[in-house]
């Protein structure tokens, strides 16, 4: 018998504002314990909810990049529940009016439909301490602004999940919505899964699996899931129920979560702190207008008016970091493939060989665009011009200054270049018969010695022509 | 100024235990003064005191008898307070004010800064004016209402009608109902942080995190407040929500629209009106005057409701 898996996503996504949904705290990840926290975060009475504009604002920016219809009039609602990590006991969420609603993403082939996208806090973190068998509570997450979006039941594969998850990611970081990092937990994905015979109409028995924190996890994740609810309904091996499990990395398996069996109720109402707020055509558009450029019409640009190969332009739109190198420097020396040819060929290895990952690469565009503009213009040349990049890369010098300061200026005065030219051939008399003996490989080894002699400032087009001719009519 | 004020425990001092009434709350320490304390200091008005009202602030959620007022009774008759600030969120300590010929300054939701008071029924929460003077307890009122209240402008004579006149009466019998889920379900919410936990009360023996709970509630609360909590967990599950919650809430907003003030300024009521007329001015967050033992009131003291846009 043939199955098909049926697959839906909750991805819960940290906003990026710099405090909290609630009160004035640093939602900044990487503080010490409970450091960032004050009387209203850890849940102190007589605190007034107040809610931040940002997150508000970058939930409309989430709605915008996922097509979705935004909701005129939005609440804030409480849901009740008991838990160490939740100090007020409950969570301040969206349940009647999310801010946004029937989005959906693209991936090959295929639209992926999204339920909702709704604000919320998010919870503490517990610290189990296995030695002094305790369990201590660190409460800087308490009430980071969190948004949910929710997938319709679309997905059958792996591969789409992830191809989905990377693309939601790439147009959350482009629009400067979260830093979805998954392993510093700004990024979370919960998979709800279930299996059915093909063609038939009706669901299987769902879980939901949480707790993976890589792209890798997700996919290992799923397919252990699906193949276990295959081997249940195939062989009868155990009897599928709906409930949480939690993935095991490091064992390679899902786990039921017992304890949050009991059927939670989490008795939701309004938030008679926070009065329903309205958003406006006006603060739509004002949002719009701060959204950069989305990574697939950055794509379209560079390919289809700018000309650039596919492969560079699928590099250089899929990075923050590396695009915005690109529209700077391209609005100071208006030569797109120079300039994309830079940050494919140089900058990349020298990144790479300073191990720094393309979204972190951090350069002052006016440098770079400089450095490429001097080349262009003849007045260093290539091996020179990346010399500098790294010296700029690595301290941030200033390229002319640097350039002037150690002679690195091409030397195309023929005079000069004809003094080296024959300087080695007068030292080099053994390869200068090999050539005329009809050897091409000696060329390139004498142009070798002129560079060397110039300290490799000649403009190597010149150093050619001249050293050819030169062979030639002797 | 020359006034001292008494204030109830629910309204937090920094660095006083403010035990709210509860034995929760018996060890907690508040961390920061509430604004209307600060607002009180900055206008060089004497804190005599703390007294207690109820577990939370007020007492009347299941009953109409009131004797919480006592200890303020005494203090004005000592001379020890010229006023007392409480959070009269059910209406039980506007009516015994009445009665024990003391005036209550109940103003409109919003106008008196909730930082710091700690929380029963957010949505009514309101700190008010327990005075035997009304003079006084207008001029207290100037000094902690929120800056941006504005003064009312009509300066016009005012005319009152009787709330029987004002307001239709088949809601009448419902306020007390509608009263009851609103306080219960939000009250429910606002002590739920009260858990053992972080501070306040933890029971001593518990072998797991659910009996930490349950122990720890069960030992601290008192009668009325779980039973509270009961109803407010009731009213709120996903079973009864639609039928009681929504239902209160959709009540609430159809008696607020229906109330009439095309031909009135003010709206009275007299001592039997008293179950539903406090909760009248609590569900539409309207200010509302209690004055002691009235047979008639006096367009004065309507003007001042007015004047001082409570
Ligand atoms: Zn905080």
């Amino acid at each position: 018998m043939t199955y098909e898996v049926v697959m839906g996503l909750e991805v819960h996504v940290e906003l990026s504002t710099n405090s909290k949904l609630f009160c004035s705290c640093s939602a900044k990840f990487g503080a010490d314990a409970n450091e960032n926290v004050c009387p209203a975060c850890a849940g102190m009475p007589g605190m007034p909810a107040v809610p931040n504009k940002r997150a508000i604002e970058l939930g409309i920016a989430a709605a915008l990049v996922t097509n979705s219809e935004i909701t005129p009039v939005i609440t804030f609602d409480k849901k009740n529940y008991f838990y160490p990590d939740l100090p007020t006991g409950y969570q301040i969420t969206q349940w009647f009016s999310p801010i946004c609603k029937n989005g959906w993403i693209d991936i090959t082939g295929k639209r992926i439909t999204l339920k909702q996208i709704h604000i919320e806090e998010d919870a503490g973190k517990l610290v189990h301490e296995p030695r002094s068998r305790s369990t201590l509570i660190d409460f800087n997450r308490t009430s980071v602004p969190l948004i949910e979006i929710v997938s319709n039941p679309d997905f059958e594969t792996a591969d789409e999940v992830t191809e989905y998850l990377e693309k939601l990611r790439l147009l959350l970081t482009f629009a400067g919505i979260s830093d979805c990092k998954m392993q510093e937990g700004s990024m979370r994905c919960d998979v709800n899964i279930s299996v059915r015979e093909k063609g038939s109409k009706i669901l299987g028995t769902r879980t939901e699996i949480k707790n993976m924190n890589s792209l890798k996890a997700i996919t290992r994740a799923i397919e252990y899931e699906s193949q276990r609810h295959i081997d249940a309904l195939e062989t009868g091996s155990e009897k599928l129920v709906q409930e949480t499990r939690r993935w095991d990395d490091t064992i390679g398996a899902t786990f039921s979560m017992r304890e949050k069996e009991e059927a939670a109720d989490y008795r939701y109402f309004p938030n008679p702190e926070i009065m329903p707020i309205h958003i406006d055509n006006l603060w739509i558009q004002s949002v719009k207008d701060t959204l950069p450029e989305p990574a697939h019409e950055k794509f379209e640009r560079l390919t289809a008016k700018l000309g650039l190969p596919e492969y560079d332009s699928k590099i250089i739109s899929s990075s923050q970091s590396l695009s915005n190198i690109f529209d700077g420097a391209i609005k100071l020396h208006n030569k797109p493939k120079d300039i994309s040819n830079w940050i494919m060929g140089e900058l990349l290895a020298i990144s790479k060989e300073a191990g720094i990952p393309d979204d972190d690469i951090c350069i002052d565009t006016q440098k770079f665009a400089c450095i490429i503009k001097l080349v262009d213009e003849g007045k260093i040349n290539r091996s020179v011009g990346k010399k500098v990049l790294t010296e700029v890369f690595e301290k941030n010098i200033d390229p002319e200054a640097y350039i002037a300061e150690n002679c690195l200026a091409m030397v195309s005065d023929t005079g000069l270049l004809e003094a080296a030219i024959n300087e080695v051939l007068a030292e080099n008399e053994k390869s200068v018969l090999e050539y005329k003996s009809g050897s091409q490989k000696v060329f390139g080894f004498l142009v070798g010695q002129v560079m060397k002699k110039t300290a490799g400032k000649a403009d190597p087009r010149s150093v050619n022509e001249l050293l050819r001719s030169k062979l030639d009519a002797d | 100024m020359k006034y001292s004020v008494q204030l109830e425990e629910t309204i937090m001092q920094k660095g006083i235990p403010g035990a709210a009434g509860s034995k929760m709350l018996e060890n907690f320490i508040a961390v920061f003064d509430a604004t209307v304390v600060t607002l009180l200091m900055s206008a060089d008005i004497k804190i005599t005191g703390r007294l207690s009202f109820g577990e939370f602030g007020a007492p009347g959620l299941f009953s109409d008898q009131c004797d919480a007022l006592t200890a303020a009774v005494s203090s004005f008759a000592n001379s020890s307070a010229d006023a007392v600030l409480c959070n009269d969120y059910t209406g039980a300590i506007c009516t015994e004010a009445g009665r024990q010929g003391l005036y209550y300054i109940h103003p409109a939701y919003g106008t008196v800064s909730r930082y710091g008071l700690i929380p029963a029924v957010t949505s009514i929460d309101q700190i008010g004016i327990l005075c035997k003077d009304k003079k006084t307890g207008f001029e207290i009122f100037d000094i902690i209402k929120q800056e941006d209240s504005q003064p009312c402008v009509r300066g016009q004579t005012l005319s009152c009608v009787p709330m029987t006149h004002a307001c239709p009466q088949p809601y009448y019998d419902v306020y007390p109902q509608i009263m009851q889920i609103l306080c219960c379900g939000e009250l429910a919410n606002n002590i739920s942080r009260y858990d053992g936990i972080k501070f306040g009360y933890r029971a001593k023996d518990y072998s797991s995190l659910d009996e930490l709970y349950t122990k720890s509630r069960t030992e601290a609360f008192g009668e009325d407040i779980k039973l509270a909590a009961l109803i407010g967990a009731m009213v709120l599950s996903e079973d009864n929500y639609m039928p009681y919650y929504d239902k209160a809430m959709r009540l609430r907003r159809l008696i607020k629209n229906s109330l009439d003030f095309s031909d009135c300024d003010v709206i009275t009521a007299t001592a039997e009106q008293t179950s539903s007329f406090p909760a009248l001015s609590r569900l539409c967050g309207l200010p509302s005057l209690t004055t002691p033992s009235a047979t008639y009131i006096a367009n004065s003291e309507c003007e001042d409701l007015l004047r001082y846009d409570l």
